[in-house]
């Protein structure tokens, strides 16, 4: 008997994210990033790390946190999203839409013989951009091996292998909002989950490319203006339970309701 | 802080970002300016565009005289290429202030949302690629 009530709290504690800690995620072979923009010790005004960020300030480095190396930078003083803290006090990066943008040495997400997890907070304004985006420079909308698109109107959209992977989703603009995600390409399947709601299965495409993920646009342009709270990205198999963790533990960061 | 968005057409950009450099803190300030997929939409021509937060003085600066910056000290800032960009520089802060009818200036919108401001200059970004 006391054996079950200790799994009872054991379960409760992971499920409301209090002792969880992406880290875990990362204790093998796994590759990928975790960008926090409320850990300011995390947070660089320049690309090389040396000037620390502070609020309403530049942000031109955020150290991954998984121990993969992967930090996000910006060389551009022009292009560096800023530090801000919303009404609730929550930090989180803002980027205008027409330049800012963060480019993370984390190759893979978008390639065909992978699998991988995403989860990322964020508000969207409404505007077309690339919340997230890991495809190489082409303009055909068919290709995109791997994005997290705000598509304008309320839509958003995150793909996996070009037009015929991911799934677009109605989303109030101006919300605060999550999206978790896993897939695996060789098996050609996936689920998803919007903020608070239940996993949806998600398809996935057949196209593959391998480039670095870009936080805030694409190598073409069409560049996000809204919110980013953080975002874990882990290459490797992923099963359901872990990705009800990290969606719990980016929804708690963000202040996305859970069901 | 106050909000600049820069707006340059294409056969113009060698020049702006010169002057950019001339302004700024380093030779990566001429990396501001990039062509991303803007374009004017009267004209066609592809647009380079760049946002952020300035203090201030940088607009000052922008109005006076050019000067080789404390950091160039290998002279690599083209100052007259600065001096040309700084002729056609057209400074505005709202629709009454903003004029397109030099379509060759250098468009500096400050005080105001940046997608605002490429709305009001006809700036869009071509939607290929969505």
């Amino acid at each position: 008997m006391k054996f079950v009530t200790d799994v009872s709290v054991t379960s409760r504690t992971v499920r409301t994210g209090q002792t969880f800690s992406p880290k875990t995620l990362f204790t093998g072979a796994e590759d990928g990033c975790w960008l926090d923009p409320s850990d300011f010790d995390s947070l660089f005004e320049d690309a090389d790390g040396t000037i620390p960020s502070a609020i309403n300030g530049r942000v031109g480095r955020i150290e991954d946190k998984s121990g993969s190396g992967h930090h996000a930078v910006q060389p551009n003083p022009w292009a560096r999203p800023f530090l801000r803290l919303d009404q609730d006090g929550r930090p989180y990066l803002e980027f205008d839409g027409i330049d800012d943008a963060l480019d993370c040495n984390l190759a893979g997400i978008g390639r065909a013989d992978i699998a991988a997890a995403v989860t990322c907070g964020y508000l969207a304004q409404g505007n077309v951009g690339y919340i997230l985006n890991a495809s190489a420079d082409s303009t055909s909308s068919a290709v995109r091996s791997f994005n997290l698109l705000s598509a304008g109107a309320g839509q958003i959209e995150l793909r996996v292998g070009g037009d015929g992977g991911g799934v677009t989703a109605a989303r109030s603009p101006g919300t605060l909002d999550c999206v978790s995600a896993s897939w695996n390409r060789t098996l050609s399947s996936g689920k998803i989950m919007w903020g608070g709601a239940p996993a949806e299965t998600m398809g996935t495409g057949g196209y593959s490319q391998d480039h670095p993920l870009r936080i805030g646009g694409r190598l073409t342009g069409a560049f996000f203006p809204g919110r980013v709270y953080g975002i874990i990205a882990r290459i490797a198999p992923t099963d359901g339970a872990t990705l009800e963790r990290m969606r719990r533990f980016m929804c708690q960061k963000t202040g996305v309701a859970l069901a | 802080m106050i909000r600049v968005t820069l707006i340059c057409p294409e056969p113009r950009l060698a020049d702006a970002r010169q002057l950019l450099m001339a302004l700024g803190s380093g030779p990566d300030d001429a990396n501001a300016l990039q062509l991303s997929g803007w374009r004017n939409q009267h004209t066609g021509v592809n647009m380079a565009v760049a946002s952020t937060e300035m203090h201030e003085d940088w607009l000052a600066k922008l109005s006076a005289p050019i000067l080789r910056p404390a950091w160039d000290l290998g002279g690599s800032v083209d100052i007259s290429a600065a001096n040309r960009a700084q002729m056609i520089v057209h400074l505005w802060q709202n629709e009454s202030d903003l004029s397109m009818s030099n379509h060759e200036a250098i468009h500096v919108a400050y005080g105001i949302d940046p997608l605002g401001a490429l709305k009001l200059a006809n700036i869009k970004q071509v939607s290929e690629g969505f």
